[in-house]
């Protein structure tokens, strides 16, 4: 084989290796800004939750999560959504098809020129964050089974006291 | 030899850029409003470029924001969200943006610039709308294909069932 040929072999292959990832992982701290930006309260545990109109792991996910906020301490967690579709059209006919089982009860962000996802640069739809005092503590990115199972033995490990609200 | 690597680079290349194109149809005709707004628990991010269909998006949340009938002060217990203030987009981009620049500190090699010339751009788990329609499939739109594809699966596994998962390209689990 020539050498031309090998040298064309090697740039292609380098070029569909993967680079570094600017992800955000545990333990990293989100920018003053962006707490500021999507309003986040230090003083809680707050879960980000990423989620598009396409994502049919999502349409499961939400009303799993919807369903469990009721039961949660609101003075000691906060779920924030962040719908991803770059059609603002689509994610709110998307919202709206959760009417039939009480809707979002959370904030939900339209994030049409995906910056906000951008900055967080999950590895998988639907991605969960926990935030604590603007730091990332845990994630979860794909589907997950049991989603709400799942945040309340994340949120115990995070510190949340889940007698706190009855009292 | 050569010939066929330069067939296979160019066909590889110019469905990055039919991909590219597709990307680029569903995010043109913007319009210059650069305002969050809010309604009920939704809020919008600022977003300077935004497509027609969204811009109509951001009218009609207005006007409903307009018509909604007044609550009483005493009836609020606790809003879901505030009324966030208008901000210019320009601004909150260079904040969100601090982020991402305090991560990519490290300069680039020659060698990596020269890879970034070779190296497509790589679609994200959420830029995946568009592989996730169903027009994506390998059969397309044609029942029939589905139809087809499943009978020759079927009668070479020996096995059925399993291929009504829908939703691909999110990069579920």
């Amino acid at each position: 084989m020539p050498n031309s040929a090998l040298s064309t072999l090697l740039i292609l292959a380098l070029s569909l290796t993967s680079l570094a990832s600017n992800a955000l992982e545990n333990e990293e701290v989100l920018s003053p800004e962006l707490v500021q930006s999507l309003e986040i309260d230090q003083d809680k545990i707050t879960i980000i939750d990423f989620f598009a109109s396409w994502c049919v792991s999502c349409r499961i996910e939400l009303p799993q999560i919807a369903k469990l906020i009721p039961q949660l301490d609101a003075q000691q967690v906060e779920v924030i959504g962040i719908n991803v579709d770059e059609e603002i059209s689509e994610g709110q006919a998307y919202i709206d098809t959760f009417k039939k089982s009480g809707g979002l009860n959370f904030r939900v962000f339209m994030d049409p020129e995906q910056e906000l996802i951008d900055i967080f640069e999950p590895l998988g739809m639907p991605a969960l964050y926990y935030i604590q005092n603007g730091i990332v503590k845990k994630m979860h990115l794909g589907a997950m089974p049991n989603i709400d199972q799942v945040i309340l033995t994340d949120l115990s490990s995070l510190g949340y006291l889940s007698n706190a609200g009855d009292q | 030899m050569l010939r066929i690597m330069l067939w296979v680079s160019l066909g590889f290349l110019s469905a990055c850029g039919h991909y590219q194109n597709l990307k680029d149809n569903s995010t043109r005709q913007h319009s210059s409003s650069n305002n969050r707004y809010s309604q009920n628990n939704i809020v919008l991010i600022n977003s300077a470029k935004k497509t027609q269909k969204n811009h109509n998006a951001v009218a009609q949340l207005k006007a409903s924001q307009v018509k909604a009938s007044p609550v009483k002060v005493s009836q609020v217990k606790k809003p879901i969200v505030k009324r966030i203030k208008i901000r210019q987009a320009s601004d909150q981009n260079k904040s969100l943006a601090k982020t991402k620049t305090a991560k990519n500190k490290e300069p680039q090699s020659h060698w990596e610039k020269l890879l970034n010339l070779f190296t497509p751009e790589k679609v994200k788990p959420w830029q995946k709308a568009i592989l996730a329609k169903a027009s994506m499939k390998p059969g397309g739109l044609n029942p029939d294909s589905e139809k087809f594809n499943q009978k020759i699966y079927s009668s070479k596994e020996s096995s059925r069932g399993g291929l009504g998962v829908a939703g691909g390209g999110c990069g579920c689990n």
